[in-house]
């Protein structure tokens, strides 16, 4: 851009346009990136613990999820590279908050299920601890189901906030009735020592993974793509 | 009838540009102004200390890392002036009737 000082008004006008409408999109390409990051780092995880429960049986590997906000940070920094930081938009910093806000709920929510349920699978018979025990991955579904809704809202994107509606309500139901372990005992094909790795672990993590694309990664991409 | 006469410090492509980039957001990096722009390192220097020194925007020059960064953001007095301007081209477009 030269330095001209002998501009119309409507050369004036144009500039501003121009100017406010290209920070618009840039802004809007980088949250894209970010949510598109952050989709694929919690699809990979979600599957990766998904395996690691399928091969093990062992729930402790659910504690991952909580190294997720810094894999997350550090993937996204590692995918902005090289670029200027752009600066925060209205709707980027919605975007940005409402998933931020979910991180804490959700996290904060299965830090404190894991310990309820490690104490009290210590002090208490099995009998107990099977009634006592609460399964946390009904109401994370409730909360991402939640997020993605109001991220459907925020992008003005209709199909979203129906998947968002579909899948935390759909979900809730389908983890309080017990569908997969039911489905799992069903089909059959499973073995007493790969049972909780099928019903808690792989089934879980595929579940997680789909709900992450409809709702993270696919409008990251959507985003990235073109601006809203 | 008499027109409200424009800014002379925004009445330049430049200036005008960098404005229009701060208003729409808090605050941004100089290489994010030279993208956006497409200026040179240096006439956008000498437009931004323009614009400093009439108090429209404020500069703030710290370090990431060991690399230099030079943060710009608008400041009330130019953003009351970035408001005027848009006014007063909007009557050159549509004048008033009198």
């Amino acid at each position: 851009m030269e330095e001209k000082e002998n501009m119309t008004a409507e050369r004036s006008l144009e500039i501003i346009t121009e100017q406010i409408e290209r920070s618009r999109q840039e802004v809007t390409k980088d949250t894209g990136l970010s949510l598109y990051v952050a989709g694929l780092c919690l699809m990979g995880m979600s599957l990766l613990i998904g395996i690691c429960i399928l091969i093990t049986s062992n729930l402790a590997y659910y504690l991952l999820y909580i190294t997720l906000p810094v894999i997350v940070y550090f993937a996204d920094r590692y995918a902005k590279r090289n670029k200027p930081k752009v600066p925060a938009s209205f709707v980027g910093t919605m975007v940005d908050k409402t998933w931020q806000t979910f991180g804490i709920f959700a996290v904060s929510f299965f830090v404190f299920v894991s310990l309820y349920n490690f104490l009290m699978g210590r002090m208490e018979s099995p009998e107990v601890y099977s009634r006592l025990t609460i399964h946390p991955f009904r109401i994370i579904l409730l909360l991402m189901g939640m997020a993605i809704t109001i991220n459907g809202y925020i992008l003005k994107s209709r199909w979203m906030v129906w998947c968002g509606i579909i899948g935390g309500i759909g979900g809730f139901v389908w983890e309080s009735f017990y569908v997969t372990q039911t489905l799992v005992g069903w089909i059959g094909g499973y073995t007493i020592n790969n049972y909780c790795g099928i019903a808690f672990g792989i089934v879980p993590g595929i579940m997680i993974a789909v709900y992450s694309f409809i709702g993270v990664t696919l409008p990251g991409m959507m985003l990235k793509k073109k601006s809203l | 009838m008499m027109f409200p006469t424009l800014d002379p410090l925004l009445h330049s492509e430049l200036r005008l540009a960098v404005m229009s980039l701060l208003v729409s957001s808090e605050e941004a990096e100089f290489p994010y102004i030279k993208e956006q722009t497409g200026a040179t390192a240096g006439n956008l220097s000498v437009q931004i200390d323009k614009l400093s020194a009439a108090g429209y925007i404020e500069v703030e020059k710290i370090f990431k890392g060991k690399k230099p960064c030079t943060i710009c953001r608008i400041t009330p007095v130019g953003l009351k002036a970035f408001k005027d301007y848009v006014k007063a081209l909007k009557s050159y477009l549509s004048p008033p009737k009198s």
